[in-house]
């Protein structure tokens, strides 16, 4: 453990002097210049948050934000108290949600990052903040356009309807 | 705090001058917004809407972010922001790595923009700087990335070793699939 340690230190002591070396630079330049082209890398989720919400294996925060989106958007629908069509509403919902998601508008967008801003400074078990958690609720209510709130809606009501026709006839054959 | 020298070649003669390597700070997010982000759109960079406030953020509030920038005659020549806790190697499970999660050098600095750049290797101390965080770490000098579309050619370049993505996997078919990169760890 102790040899390893040294020889970590070996090598960051290398690296540095390595940053510092005008022959290396020379060389590093060499390189770019071979390769002739940009050298930016990693993802982003400012105006590509979508992407990155559909790739959520790669990047723990968007996993996470996906997460938070859909616990709170089965929030919505409990306190909407739909009860057995909660679960066609929420089927229907959720697909929707992550289509919106993917290219959300730059208002939801500032509203999510903020939100996953805060997220990621709190613990595991720790809640959001009241005034976070309302701005998360309004961005995720916003995202789903009015349409898809009908669509929504009009999935649980069939849930329902479906479930008292099934009543009904089991009363009927009782 | 880190406040590192760093070699940079002049892109018009060649020589080299000594810019230093430091902790990301506002006036670092502010030379992006003030200075960069108007040529990148001009240019129609893949990073031209890149958010390093945010990101500056986030190293703020968030011990496993780091964010680093090269600064030479007090403008900000290359932006960096690093992951250290929660990415492990695609090649060797189990052994974790430094993640770039974002890096950027100024558009005057970048060969397809402006021929000669002003300075090189700007990118490259970055990249080798996440190694010495990796080292630092204890993880041996592994570093990964995700490579934006125009940039692959570099890192083939710097022998990083390459991970094609499955373009399968992606859930919308207009997705942009990014190659990822990744350093083994250095011989101790």
């Amino acid at each position: 453990m102790a040899s390893q340690r040294s020889d970590d230190s070996r090598l960051a002591l290398d690296l540095m002097a390595q940053l510092r070396d005008p022959q290396w630079a020379l060389e590093a330049a060499r390189i770019e210049e071979e390769a002739h082209c940009d050298i930016s890398a990693g993802p982003e989720f400012g105006a590509r948050l979508g992407q990155f919400m559909a790739d959520p294996h790669s990047f723990h925060q968007f996993q996470r934000l996906r997460d938070l989106v859909l616990r709170e958007f089965r929030q919505l629908l409990t306190d909407g108290n739909l009860g057995v069509g909660t679960d066609a509403a929420w089927s229907v919902g959720q697909e929707r949600l992550m289509l919106r998601l993917k290219q959300p508008s730059p208002n939801i967008q500032a509203q999510l990052k903020l939100v996953l801003a805060e997220d990621l400074a709190t613990t595991e078990n720790e809640p959001l903040s009241a005034d976070a958690l309302a701005l998360f609720q309004q961005a995720v209510y916003a995202a789903l356009t009015p349409e898809d709130w009908d669509d929504i809606a009009a999935a649980a009501a069939k849930a329902v309807q479906m479930h008292v026709k099934r009543q009904l006839k089991l009363q009927q054959s009782a | 705090m880190v406040q590192l020298p760093v070699s940079l070649v002049r892109g018009h003669d060649q020589q080299s001058v000594e810019a230093r390597l430091l902790d990301l700070q506002p006036r670092h997010v502010a030379d992006f917004q003030s200075l960069w982000q108007a040529q990148l759109r001009q240019f129609s960079q893949a990073d031209k809407y890149w958010d390093w406030a945010f990101k500056e953020r986030l190293t703020i509030r968030n011990a496993n972010y780091e964010g680093y920038a090269v600064e030479y005659g007090g403008r900000t020549h290359g932006l960096m922001m690093l992951e250290t806790q929660w990415h492990s190697s695609q090649f060797y499970p189990g052994q974790r790595l430094v993640y770039v999660a974002a890096l950027s050098v100024a558009p005057w600095n970048r060969l397809p923009i402006q021929n000669p750049p002003q300075f090189k290797t700007v990118g490259s101390a970055l990249l080798s700087f996440s190694r010495l965080r990796s080292v630092e770490l204890g993880y041996g000098g592994r570093v990964g990335l995700h490579a934006l579309p125009g940039a692959t050619g570099f890192y083939e370049r710097k022998n990083m070793m390459r991970l094609d993505p499955d373009l399968d996997d992606r859930i919308d078919a207009d997705e942009e699939a990014l190659t990822y990169f990744e350093y083994p760890a250095l011989n101790r």
